[in-house]
């Protein structure tokens, strides 16, 4: 009998805004909404505590709360923050299955039996995650997905809801039929007069299919209780497993990765033999303590020997951290396992008359000094819109969509005349601009300077100012206190030719950008 | 690819560029460009344009905004702002994919480090622009490239903005003589006509 455990993180999306993201600073349980496309995407328990609710529109939400913070939301923060969850969750208890950012799925035999029962596994799990700094975690037990979920949701913080087995039945009964999350049928079946999962779950499931088709006849089955959806879809054929054992069990990474390549080999072409190629692989690490790290891989094509060895290299490698650091096992390894996750007909993948191959080629190189140095450490530049020369660009991690962090669309009056500067300081570096008797220059409140600037350096050296032009003044988020920032711009050359970009801001200036 | 020559075959460079190193710049081969980023870029440009891939190795500073002015594709340029000490791997593993990288090295080079980073380049024809504070950073480059003189227009005392700059380039092969190139200098790339400009001498723009 297998039984599923989900732990339930609520309100994710903000917890990993205040956690990685933009909102680091901002104190604990102030009122937070993320937007998307101009609704309330998520926000923070003290917002909705206000009214905020989801899909409500900035106005409505900052009426009813007016110190509500307002940020982007961030599909690709949320999973990335959810990581070391998986990977916390996974020490304990391999296999996990996310289901969306903020809340994944364990089958929960091995560990319930180990820890002496599910809520003590419940429990050593609630403990991990606290450790990680995770405190509002729920979680529920039951004998399937959606049903444990649902338990998970009743819980509260830290604690575990357990459904026994076989009354999955009996304890979605009184549910709203909301909880389907499906709306277009929940909105059907509330017109029909079927408000509770129990009074749907009584339709004879024959009719449900006729009637809700195929998606119907899914939500009729999880209503009853009876979750026959798989685990984790990820065991495609057997037979297209490979595994290889090293006798002795091999300590050092790059000997493993070298050992590989004859099963890497077996294990592509045994799947190109069936006119398929696979997309995403599980590369399950055997130990000689008998302990199994598996994690699963994609690829943007479609993995040829050469990435499989390069993905069983990185995976023993400890993630961030420099090439060649011990094994993330801390084990000899006593056997790899390459698992299909998902294979596709290789029709679907066919190359161009002209081919792709050079940009799998780049990907994987980018992704090789990726796994030197870190995923933040290759970037793509993206520019954007914004009046700083830095705000105007923004640096993406290589593998994520290439978005700017300001729109370039809309008109940014005060942003700097062609050409760009070549160089740009973020941040600024500090600098000093003087008049002819040494008196360090300032702009008035009405935007005149109180002496030409005569001579400027950018470290400790000055140099004689050959042509400048300024202030331009700059006013940016005049509405907000916080953020507002009052400045001015100005260009000045060098008599060597040198050309700068400098700010003034409250009587300190700094070195923005250099022209060279 | 044995040898220690770089292949003959030239670089897609920027036209105006193409007469600043005579017999233009070879693939596999080693620059060192002193401290310009525009002029760095700008090599770039030529390769990038012609639908290569580039890298942009120790700049946490670029202007991607002048870089794609300049001809840049930044969709085709991979940044690496600071790998530290890595960088020999860095350039390593990304040679194998890009046609030019830009690098900015720590301050001082090891030779044997920068003969094993050369050969890796050679063996895959890729070009290497070395940024450099100072000249000779680099271990015998192919060429050295440096902005001898630098002008701007359209700026006066408080009024109009930068608008183009005129440099001069001069281009010193192994034992040749400089081999100075005037040039437009800005959001584009242009020849000028062989004046001689003072230092530092401003032309305000009427």
């Amino acid at each position: 009998m297998t039984r599923t455990l989900v732990l339930w993180c609520p309100d994710w999306p903000v917890r990993a805004v205040t956690h990685t993201g933009a909102g680091v600073d901002l104190p604990r349980g102030a009122p937070i909404a993320l937007f998307e496309h101009g609704e309330v995407r998520a926000c923070s328990a003290s917002a909705r505590a206000d009214g905020v609710r989801r899909g409500q529109r900035m106005r409505d939400a900052q009426a009813r709360c007016p110190d509500l913070v307002t940020l982007d939301y961030d599909p690709a923060l949320d999973v990335r923050a959810f990581e070391p969850v998986l990977a916390a969750v996974e020490e304990i208890a391999p296999g996990v299955q996310p289901l969306r950012p903020g809340t994944c799925a364990v089958r929960v035999t091995g560990p319930g039996r180990y820890f002496g029962g599910e809520e003590h596994a419940a429990a050593v799990l609630a403990e991990r995650l606290v450790e990680l700094g995770v405190d509002d975690v729920r979680f529920g037990v039951a004998d399937a997905v959606f049903a444990a979920e649902q338990a998970a949701r009743q819980a509260l913080p830290q604690d575990c809801v357990v459904v026994p087995p076989g009354e999955a039945g009996a304890f979605l009964r009184d549910l709203p039929v909301g909880v389907l999350d499906r709306p277009e049928l929940v909105s059907l079946l509330q017109r029909l007069g079927l408000r509770t999962l129990g009074a749907f779950a009584a339709l004879p499931p024959t009719d449900v299919r006729t009637r809700f088709g195929d998606d119907g006849a899914l939500a009729h089955r999880l209503a009853r209780g009876v979750d026959d959806r798989p685990f984790a879809g990820r065991r495609p054929p057997s037979d297209l497993e490979r595994e290889v054992r090293f006798e002795p069990p091999l300590e050092d990474a790059e000997a493993v990765a070298f050992s590989v390549r004859r099963t890497a080999e077996a294990f592509v072409s045994a799947i190109a033999a069936r006119q398929m190629v696979c997309t995403s692989v599980w590369i399950e690490v055997h130990t000689e303590q008998g302990e199994t790290a598996e994690r699963q891989w994609l690829h943007p094509r479609w993995f040829d020997a050469g990435d499989l060895v390069d993905r069983v290299r990185w995976q023993l490698q400890a993630r961030p951290g420099p090439a060649g650091a011990v094994s993330a096992v801390g084990a000899p390894v006593s056997a790899v396992r390459f698992v299909p996750a998902d294979v596709a007909p290789v029709t679907d993948h066919a190359e161009g008359l002209w081919g792709s191959g050079a940009d799998a080629r780049v990907h994987r190189a980018a992704s090789k000094v990726q796994s030197m140095l870190g995923r933040e450490a290759v970037v793509s530049a993206v520019v954007g819109g914004g009046r700083s020369p830095s705000d105007r660009q923004t640096l993406v991690p290589w593998g994520d969509p290439l978005t700017a962090e300001r729109s370039p669309v809309p008109p940014w009056p005060g942003s700097l005349p062609a050409p760009a500067p070549a160089t740009v300081y973020d941040p600024p570096r500090p600098a000093r601009v003087v008049g002819a008797s040494g008196q360090q220059v300032a702009v008035s409140e009405r935007g005149m300077v109180t002496a030409a600037p005569a001579r400027f350096g950018v470290e400790e050296r000055l140099q004689p100012v050959a042509a400048w032009t300024g202030p331009w003044p700059v006013d940016e988020r005049w509405w907000d206190a916080e953020q507002a920032v009052r400045a001015a711009r100005f260009q000045i050359v060098g008599v060597d030719g040198s050309a700068w970009l400098l700010r003034v801001s409250d009587g300190a200036w700094c070195v923005e950008a250099r022209y060279d | 690819m044995e040898g220690t020559a770089p292949a003959r075959d030239p670089l897609p460079t920027l036209p105006a560029l193409s007469r600043v190193v005579p017999g233009g710049l070879l693939r596999g081969a080693t620059y060192e460009v002193a401290a310009s980023l525009s002029l760095s870029t700008a090599l770039l440009a030529g390769p990038s344009a012609a639908g290569g891939w580039c890298a942009v190795v120790g700049v946490p500073e670029l202007g991607a905004e002048a870089a794609a002015a300049l001809g840049v594709a930044l969709e085709r340029t991979i940044l690496v702002p600071s790998p530290g000490e890595h960088w020999p791997h860095v350039v390593g593993a990304l040679a194998d994919v890009t046609d030019a990288i830009l690098l900015r090295p720590p301050l001082a080079v090891r030779d044997g480090e920068a003969q094993r980073v050369a050969a890796r380049l050679r063996q895959h024809r890729t070009t290497l622009v070395v940024l450099a504070d100072r000249p000779g950073v680099w271990p015998r480059p192919q060429g050295r490239l440096e902005v001898s003189e630098s002008s701007w227009t359209g700026v006066g005392e408080g009024h109009g903005h930068l608008q183009r700059r005129r440099v001069t380039v001069s281009a010193t092969g192994r034992g040749g003589r400089p081999h100075r190139t005037p040039l437009w200098l800005d959001t584009m790339v242009e020849p000028d006509a062989p004046v001689v400009t003072l230092p530092g001498r401003l032309e305000v723009a009427s």
